[in-house]
């Protein structure tokens, strides 16, 4: 009797009404909270300090003129009107689409059919993956000075081999199309092993039932990868698509060291612009705005690729 | 006779027409003395040695303990070195301390706009006159043409050394944010066994000339008559001002100038095509002896000289105009200050000492340089370099300066290298040229 | 007729079939081998593609300069040169660059991973509130070029309140600017996402606290994830060169791709010095890049990069 009344009261002792629950659930959630912060704290000091501030104050500053090297002075629109009349802007914005059309399809082509081939083809594929990587460790400048010397017309390795083939030499870098395909082959050179890597991380995590099952109702191939692994990776394309897009909206390194912006600014992209306002012309204000048309540009990409393919892969699932 | 031949003899050292040089002169000999007296007989000269110490460390303890922060982009690789070696004296008389820091051409605008925007800029830096007014007239060079500085009673004297054209072409409204230090003048060398080769026995002195010598050249495989910077990125404006002064310095002689330089290399094809060769590849192509004419700066003579070159070669003026004039019009060098420099008398000594023939003569004959100053002779002997400076002594004249020179070199290079690839007509790129120009003295 | 050639022909036609299974296995297995040797043929042309233009270098940074652009090219010097990389050691403070660069690189590295992985966390496993904007934030940094900061950290690093002295030229000024990659905390935050929540839940259940969780169940899982981020974050240290390159004026505090390209003149470029320079560059990474291969491809296999 007596254990029965002292198990119904500690019973209740432990039910709670249902305020004490609420403030009990707002305690847990607000502690959960606090811990979620103290985690998050060590990241986001530098990263307010050294990435969000700057980049506000670059954003005030396309508003002003100076503002690095003397006091900032506010102009309004001028910068903007400035860069819009500039013909060099419309031209960077030209040259740097055709060059990330080319440069992403390009190498997410040849990295998907190397990833494949690493996929199938698995013994001794280590030695492969790491050749394909080691571009990715030349700095810059050890870029430029390669794709000068493969580029050079008189003992660069591809006019050697285009007079060896019987044909005319090339004057590659004297030449506005050839000048800026360079740029893209210099940049899926860099690009290619990670790209592989990724690709075939990706492929990897499909599983291989499912590739099983396809092949036993008579896929082929190419069927297979078309129905079976594409969608399948279409998450990881996204992430890939997106990423490639803001490297290579970017793209100055090799420009830099390679054509700085020649020949008659035929590869003169969007960060070689704003380079140029900023650090030879002192012209800080246009530079910064260019800067913003740039993230808007890159903002707008993005929100599309998440509208084609993230919302197929909504209706599929 | 010759204009330069007078110049040349106003720059030999004219000695003693400065009491408080000579003075100093007198001094730093005294403390010499004083300095090995010591050694040999303390017991006897210290009287003497005593006040000759004394006004020395009064002079170092001044600045004893001070260390300039010291940034120039450099005319060779073995510059630092050179510089290094000849800042010795002045550290053991001054006993300031110079930190040296070299700052690659390639990403000097980066460098310094940052730099000097922090609370502890380079006390004391090189600056070209298309840079100079850019960064002057943000507040962050200290103004030098006032009675503090250049023109203090101490310094008038020197002051007055100066190749007058040097300082006016330095000034922007009325403000001189750097000392000139060098002219930026440039030579044409040539490959004499090139030319023998080809029969070509005298040197082109004008535009007409030199196409038809470069043609002759040409004719042989694998090898070029001519080769000069013709991009933006190698600072092609800077191989061509002379040119258009030559022709009279306004838009037709500028569209003449151009029209010249395209038809070298499309029309004559006695020049590789633009993007073939790069400035650097260009000298390298004239070491490897296949380019008879290179036009370039003066710098590129201790490089030739120290590698030893496989032919003969020499140098002369660039050509001019056909019938007109021969001359080397272009920019100038210049010491700068830092306004926020937190020793500025120190960096004043600094920048008095590098414009000085104690640091200046050395200097300017290992790179190459004309003298800025009648007291300044950097041939010491050197044949070749006293021909470099007779050129450019007799021929100079200054681009002006303007805070937006930069951007301006930058719109012509533009066009010429439009031009010059083919992609423009000279007029239509000369336009587009002028059209920019307009809008950014406009803004 | 039929049944009686049927009944005669059976084991013929039995035969015939097992022939032609039999070469079409062999056909197969033919065709098996050609396109094999064809998919190595086409690996092996990639992987020369990405090694071999870096023996562009070898042989001008063996040789003097104007014997570069004789004609017509010869690749083999007439003699080894070796000059080049006797002014790269004499002439230049090689050795201290280098240790420059380690600790740059290494120490950006460490703090990177330690924050990132915090942070990967607290997105992937906690809720909170403003968890969606915040993340939002981050990724949204990741579409700002590098160019643009540089000049206002600059500013910051130069006079950073608190601090004696400005951080130019200071270990801490050049490193942490670089330190918080929005990359990197996404990268964290996927991969901690696919770990089975039930674990977490447990551990939860058991009273462990979030710290205890993260430390002790968390952390252990993500080595693969930790390894990648970490080879990532140390490699584009290692070749990072505008910010090294605005935050130091002294050549003591020069990293090698700074230091490397201050030989190169504008004016006088030497491309002997320039390509020795780079050789040296280049053999401390692939040095330390084949010390840690079996990791790395392990850890990229691993599905670091999982979904």
């Amino acid at each position: 009797m007596m254990s029965t009344v002292s198990a119904e009261k500690a019973w209740d002792e432990l039910t709670l009404s249902e305020a004490e629950y609420r403030r009990a659930g707002a305690r847990y959630r607000q502690r959960r909270s606090l811990r979620a912060y103290l985690f998050l704290l060590p990241y986001f000091i530098p990263f307010i300090a050294f990435l969000l501030v700057p980049a506000l104050w670059s954003i005030w500053l396309s508003f002003n003129r100076g503002g690095i090297l003397d006091p900032a002075k506010y102009v309004g629109l001028e910068n903007w009107r400035s860069i819009a009349s500039d013909t060099e802007l419309t031209g960077a914005i030209q040259n740097t689409a055709v060059y990330a059309v080319e440069a992403i399809l390009l190498v997410f082509t040849l990295a998907i059919v190397l990833a494949l081939l690493l996929n199938r083809y698995r013994k001794g594929s280590n030695i492969f993956k790491l050749a394909l990587y080691v571009p990715l460790l030349a700095p810059a400048v050890l870029v430029g000075l390669i794709w000068q010397f493969l580029t050079n017309f008189d003992f660069g390795f591809i006019n050697l081999a285009l007079d060896a083939m019987g044909f005319d030499r090339l004057n590659i870098l004297g030449s506005g199309r050839l000048a800026l395909l360079t740029i893209v082959l210099a940049e899926v050179w860099r690009g290619l092993g990670f790209w592989t890597l990724y690709f075939l991380a990706s492929l990897q995590n499909v599983p291989e039932e499912l590739l099983d099952a396809a092949r036993v109702d008579g896929a082929r191939g190419v069927q297979r990868f078309r129905r079976v692994t594409i969608p399948l990776l279409r998450p990881m394309l996204l992430f890939a698509v997106v990423i490639a897009i803001i490297a290579n909206f970017q793209v100055f390194d090799t420009v830099y060291v390679l054509t700085q912006g020649g020949p008659y600014e035929s590869t003169s992209t969007m960060v070689w612009f704003i380079w140029k306002r900023l650090f030879q012309f002192q012209e800080t204000g246009q530079g910064y705005a260019a800067a913003v048309v740039l993230l808007a540009i890159i903002l707008a990409l993005t929100a599309i690729s998440f509208r084609v393919l993230g919302a197929r892969r909504k209706r599929r699932a | 006779m010759d204009e330069s031949v007078d110049r040349n003899q106003d720059a030999l050292p004219a000695d003693g027409d400065q009491p408080g040089e000579s003075r100093r002169e007198f001094l730093k000999k005294a403390a010499v003395v004083g300095l090995s007296l010591p050694a040999a007989g303390a017991l006897v000269s210290s009287a003497s040695a005593r006040p000759s110490m004394l006004i020395r460390d009064r002079a170092r303890s001044r600045y004893e303990g001070v260390t300039l922060q010291f940034a120039k982009a450099p005319f060779g690789t073995d510059e630092k070195d050179v510089i290094a070696k000849l800042l010795k004296p002045f550290t053991a008389k001054t006993g300031i301390k110079v930190q040296h820091t070299v700052v690659p051409w390639n990403t000097e605008g980066a460098s310094y706009a940052t730099n000097y925007a922090g609370p502890h800029p380079y006390d004391v830096s090189y600056q070209t006159s298309t840079d100079l007014t850019g960064l002057g007239t943000k507040g962050v060079l200290e103004v030098l043409n006032n009675s503090k500085w250049l023109y203090s009673p101490a310094y008038k004297g020197t002051a007055a050394k100066f190749i007058p054209n040097t300082i006016k072409k330095s000034i922007y409204q009325g403000k001189l944010y750097g000392l000139p230090c060098i002219i930026g003048g440039t030579v044409m060398f040539y490959n004499k066994d090139l030319l023998d080769k080809a029969g070509v026995t005298k040197i082109p002195t004008n535009t007409t000339e030199l196409a038809a010598a470069a043609q002759k050249v040409s004719s042989a495989p694998n090898v070029w008559g001519f080769q000069v910077p013709m991009t933006d990125k190698d600072f092609t404006w800077y191989f061509h001002y002379h040119a258009i002064h030559n022709l009279g310095g306004d838009i037709i002689s500028k569209m003449r100038a151009t029209q010249v330089s395209v038809d070298l290399i499309l029309k004559d094809k006695v020049q590789p095509p633009v993007g073939q060769y790069d400035r650097e590849a260009g000298v390298a192509l004239f070491k490897g002896g296949r380019i008879a004419f290179l036009h370039d700066e003066p710098l590129r003579l201790t490089v030739f000289r120290s590698e030893g070159l496989p032919f003969k070669w020499d140098f002369v003026n660039p050509v001019g105009a056909p019938n007109g004039k021969r001359t080397i019009f272009s920019t100038t060098g210049h010491w700068v200050m830092a306004s926020k420099s937190a020793n500025k008398a120190a960096a004043w000594e600094l920048v008095k000492f590098l414009s000085s023939p104690a640091f200046a003569n050395e200097f300017g004959a290992h790179y190459g340089w004309a003298p800025v100053r009648s007291d300044v002779n950097t041939a010491k002997g050197d044949a070749q370099v006293a021909r470099v400076n007779k050129y450019v002594l007799k021929g100079w004249d200054g681009l002006p300066t303007g805070p937006k020179m930069a951007q301006l070199t930058s719109v012509y290079g533009q066009a010429i290298e439009a031009a010059a690839t083919g992609s423009k007509s000279v007029a239509d790129a000369m336009a587009k040229a002028q059209a920019d120009g307009t809008r950014i003295l406009k803004s | 007729m039929a049944v009686q050639a049927g009944g005669v022909a059976e084991s013929d036609v039995l035969s015939q079939h097992a022939q032609e299974y039999a070469s079409a296995a062999r056909r197969h297995r033919a065709f098996g081998i050609t396109k094999g040797l064809a998919a190595y043929a086409t690996l092996s042309i990639f992987a020369l593609i990405a090694i071999v233009p870096f023996l562009y270098l070898l042989s001008p940074s063996f040789r003097k300069s104007y014997e570069l652009f004789s004609y017509p090219p010869k690749w083999i010097p007439s003699s080894l040169y070796t000059g080049n990389f006797g002014t790269i050691l004499h002439q230049t403070s090689y050795p201290r660059w280098a240790l420059n660069t380690l600790i740059f690189a290494t120490s950006v590295t460490v703090i990177t991973l330690i924050i990132d992985t915090l942070a990967g966390y607290a997105f992937a496993r906690l809720r909170f509130p403003g968890r969606g904007v915040l993340f939002g934030l981050v990724l949204g940094t990741l579409m700002i070029p590098t160019a643009v900061l540089i000049a206002p950290l600059y500013i910051m690093i130069s006079r950073l309140p608190g601090w004696t002295h400005s951080g130019i030229n200071t270990y801490p000024g050049m490193i942490l600017p670089m330190v918080c990659s929005p990359l990197g905390v996404f990268m964290m935050r996927q991969f901690i996402s696919t770990l089975p929540e039930a674990l977490v839940e447990a551990a939860r259940l058991d009273g462990g606290s979030e710290w205890l969780i993260f430390r002790k169940i968390v952390l252990p899982l993500m080595k693969p994830a930790i390894v990648v981020l970490g080879i990532f974050t140390f490699m584009a240290q290692w070749v990072n060169f505008l910010w090294p390159l605005i935050i130091t004026t002294t050549n003591d505090m020069k990293t090698l791709t700074v230091g490397v390209s201050s030989l190169q003149g504008q004016f006088v470029t030497n491309w002997g010095v320039i390509s020795a320079a780079a050789v040296m560059t280049m053999a401390p990474v692939i040095v330390i890049f084949l010390m840690f291969q079996r990791w790395f491809v392990q850890a990229s296999m691993a599905g670091a990069l999982k979904q």
